[in-house]
């Protein structure tokens, strides 16, 4: 495969973040190269943070999504939208959380954004709010099909305490019907 | 290490130990594997993640990790569990190695020896605390006051972080002095995999400190050869001498005696610059038919290396030189080079820190630079305009 | 028969730098006595050492001893003792390596309540460098950074040490070199952070511009300021006012020493015990 880049932003303390982290993991655990960098400011908490992924069955060397290259980002927060948009390459897709991120009419052109409310999702639906970053794993991979779902879930499982396995279980399904349907809607 | 499944990893198919983790956490497992058994440090952004894990590490082999007061107090008890005899480690970011200096100075002195890890960010004074930069090179070489020779070694990839690490600790054995481990906010931080060697390979290579078995009688901890460093036997094992910071004699007493403070300075050089060979270490990527020689060292490595791949698929043949031991620079290695390639481009997240030796070592002033120091790393696009605008 | 000093001394180092009439030579002897007292080996026992007068106390005594950069005794201390705990670790500093330069590392090992025995060389002044200001340097002296008098406020080291945590604190002064023996061989026995308040005269640079210029006038002085505990106790604020007291001050020996409780993490991680919680703690906050 080629390789890909992901990017998860947001503000510090997110759970969203983790995500990455998972991703990176998987992909290691099918015998490829996955790197995961995260940038904080030094306001770690509550400051912008972007966290890039790059999936390769090559050896990957320079550590950071190269701007313009980014095939998907997924956003949950309107500032580090704003700081770490310009990284998406033109036509790529943008995952935001509708209640907090807010794209201008330029940016509906320039790329494909789907709105999912993420956090919504985790907090009313999961009722546990610390999901989000599986509800975001889920997403991400169901639009880009980048690893078998199994094992994705059993690399997030290996990472959450088991008295979290079933609702994160639970946050991955409904990523992935959120993603679907958002997919669906968008081709119609 | 024994008894943590992520730390022991996966065994591949050549043998080698496939292990997913950050380089701050790389650089504890590694000293934890090198029968490091003592900790001392305070926390400082990008490197607190080095004592998150050691304090889970070591006191499961029995060691000792302790959070101090300040970075000075950090530095002072690993000097003081060193002295003592034990493998010992201390880690910060630049800030921290301001304040640990004098300390440090004192362990170069008395030559003791300590490992040192600086995950670099940009400065000075406060800088940006959580952005890359490859600011300390000059600190690395001369933290303290007065004249020693240092040795610091710059991790490049995620598995450096871990193997100078290991080489770390057997070089602070073999010479007596602090051995620094640069590693950078995008090393220690960034998620990954990497591939070691075994438990079984480290516990291996494993050096310990000399130690002089004879009659305490005719013990000289520092009465030694005027290229060997001290032999400093561990405390409480009837070999009672003295450790100070003053210059000193034969058993480590105070004296003013002035061959005996001249023969003590010249020793501190000597006892490195006449064994470089076992410090030295280099990696050459694709130089040998190469018209362009790149030249960087830690994380900027990685995008020169991307840089240098992607400049061969416009046909443009670039190269790579990468200091891995810093300090002693590889002088003649360098001299070589600067007579071979004709277009040479010095690339560090500095002012041209490093710029200065390459033009010392290779004897000429037109060394092309690029340089940043805005806590951004470099990309390859960076790295591949500058070459498309000098050369 | 006197007591013979040499086995514990580096008598090739001999004599000591220490100016005539200096009263730290009474505190190594009465260290040595205590030592000898309670039968430790030197090869058992670890001596730091800082900057200044007493900064050389590591390198007349036979033990390992280490001196160390101004102010960082205990740090270094806590480092060979945390390595090694079932030895002897003893700091021997000066009041601006205790309290000045080095007051951070004095409270947190109190605060560890580390098995540390402290021994402060308190003699008001910076000696060695000739006659700067100290932290216990008393208001209205001369020195020879503040010629015209000195208006920094002292504080009273016993009473920081104790607040911080410290289990064992002490006063005595070389005018009574038996009680000195005696405090130190309490101190040295006590497992938890020990410290000893050891006054001593410095005549040639506190002495000598501020009327106390003999060995003797600055002894007088001492004693003109210390009183013994119990009679410190029965007297009022006003009468305690300039009056330093001497004597054990303080002794708990229920408290934990650090050493232990990190014995308790090295359990917990090899799974020989559960976590460590505040059920494991009588006082919580």
């Amino acid at each position: 495969m080629a390789r890909n880049v992901l990017r998860f932003t947001g503000v510090g303390g997110q759970g969203v973040l983790l995500a990455g982290e998972i991703f990176a993991s998987a992909k290691i655990n099918l015998g490829g190269f996955g790197v995961k960098t995260a940038t904080y400011t030094s306001q770690v908490r509550g400051g912008p943070t972007v966290v890039d992924i790059q999936l390769d069955d090559e050896e990957i060397w320079y550590p950071h999504a190269i701007d313009g290259e980014v095939d998907f980002m997924l956003s949950v927060a309107d500032a580090s939208y704003q700081l770490f948009k310009n990284g998406v390459r033109d036509g790529g897709t943008i995952v935001i959380e509708p209640n907090l991120v807010f794209p201008t009419e330029e940016d509906r052109k320039r790329w494909n954004i789907v709105e999912i409310p993420i956090i919504t999702i985790a907090k009313e639906e999961v009722k546990l709010v610390l999901t989000q970053s599986v509800v975001a794993l889920a997403i991400a991979n169901t639009f880009l099909k980048l690893i078998d779902d199994e094992t994705l879930k059993n690399t997030m499982l290996a990472a959450v305490p088991e008295r979290f396995h079933k609702p994160n279980l639970l946050a991955y399904e409904l990523g992935q019907k959120y993603a679907r349907e958002a997919m669906a809607a968008s081709a119609s | 290490m024994a008894g943590d499944a992520n730390a022991q990893g996966k065994i591949n198919a050549d043998g080698k130990r496939e292990v997913v983790m950050i380089g701050n956490h790389l650089a504890a497992l590694a000293a934890v594997d090198s029968g490091c058994k003592f900790f001392g440090g305070y926390p400082i952004t990008p490197s607190t993640e080095v004592m998150e894990a050691i304090s889970d590490f070591l006191p499961r082999v029995g060691g000792t990790c302790i959070q101090m007061e300040d970075e000075i107090a950090g530095v002072a008890v690993a000097t003081g569990a060193a002295m003592s005899g034990v493998r010992s480690m201390t880690a910060t970011s630049g800030p921290g190695i301001s304040l640990k200096a004098e300390n440090l100075g004192l362990a170069q002195m008395a030559e003791v020896p300590l490992v040192v890890v600086n995950v670099m960010r940009g400065g000075p004074s406060t800088g940006l605390p959580t952005r890359v930069a490859q600011g300390d090179i000059a600190q690395a070489k001369n933290p303290s006051h007065g004249d020693y020779k240092s040795i610091a070694l710059c991790a490049g990839t995620l598995a450096e972080c871990y193997t100078e690490t290991v080489r770390a600790f057997n070089l602070a054995d073999r010479f007596m002095q602090p051995v620094f481990v640069l590693l950078d906010a995008t090393l220690g931080l960034m998620h990954a995999k990497a591939i070691l060697p075994t438990v079984e390979e480290v516990e291996a290579g494993i050096v310990p400190r000399k130690k002089f078995e004879g009659d305490p009688a005719d013990y000289r901890p520092y009465g030694v050869e005027q290229d060997e460093a001290a032999v400093l036997n561990p405390m409480f094992q009837g070999y009672r001498y003295h450790f100070t910071g003053l210059h000193h004699d034969a058993m480590g007493f105070p004296t003013e005696e002035i061959e005996t403070c001249r023969k003590l300075i010249d020793r501190l050089f000597r006892k490195v610059e006449e064994h470089q060979d076992e410090i030295e270490l280099n990696e050459e990527y694709m130089i040998d038919d190469a018209d362009i020689l790149l030249i960087g060292y830690g994380s900027a490595s990685l995008g020169i290396k991307e840089a240098v791949n992607r400049l061969r698929e416009e046909g443009i043949k670039a190269g790579m030189f990468r200091p891995i031991t810093i300090w002693p620079s590889p002088e003649a290695r360098m001299y070589e080079l600067g007579q071979k390639f004709d277009k040479v481009l010095s690339v560090e997240l500095n002012q041209g820190q490093y710029l200065e030796e390459i033009q010392r070592c290779m004897g000429r002033r037109d060394i092309q630079k690029l340089t940043k120091t805005n806590g951004r790393p470099f990309s390859p696009a960076d790295i591949i305009d500058r070459v498309k605008e000098v050369f | 028969m006197a007591f013979n000093y040499d086995s514990y001394l580096r008598m090739e180092k001999m004599p000591t730098l220490w100016c005539w009439g200096c009263g730290d030579g009474i505190v190594l002897k009465a260290f040595v006595r205590a030592i000898d007292s309670l039968g430790y080996a030197k090869d058992d026992i670890c001596v730091v050492s800082g900057i200044g007068c007493s900064g050389r106390f590591s390198s007349y005594v036979d033990f390992n001893t280490i001196h160390t950069t101004h102010g960082r005794t205990v740090a270094f201390a806590t480092g060979v003792k945390l390595a090694n705990p079932t030895k002897k670790v003893v700091c021997v500093t000066g009041d601006g390596d205790a309290f000045a330069i080095g007051g951070n590392h004095t409270i947190h090992g109190a605060r560890r309540n580390i098995d540390i025995t402290m021994i402060v060389v308190q003699n008001f002044i910076y000696g060695l460098t000739n006659a700067q200001t100290s932290p216990t340097t008393p208001q209205g002296m001369w020195t020879v950074t503040q010629k015209i008098g000195n208006i920094d406020p002292t504080f009273d080291a016993c009473r920081l040490v104790e607040a911080a945590g410290a289990t064992f604190v002490a006063r005595e002064s070389v005018t009574a070199p038996k009680k000195l023996e005696k405090i130190f061989k309490a101190a040295l026995e006590h497992k938890g952070f020990a410290y000893v308040d050891a006054l001593t005269n410095c005549h040639v640079n506190l002495g000598r511009k501020n009327k106390m210029v003999a060995a003797m006038d600055t002894l007088d002085w001492i004693d003109s300021i210390t009183v013994s505990k119990k009679k410190y106790d029965a007297m009022s604020e006003e009468e305690r006012l300039n009056l330093l007291p001497t004597g054990i001050l303080h002794h708990d020996d229920t408290k934990d020493e650090y050493c232990d409780l990190y014995q308790m993490v090295i359990d917990a991680h090899q799974g020989k015990r559960s976590k460590i919680t505040q059920d494991d703690f009588e006082k919580k906050i």
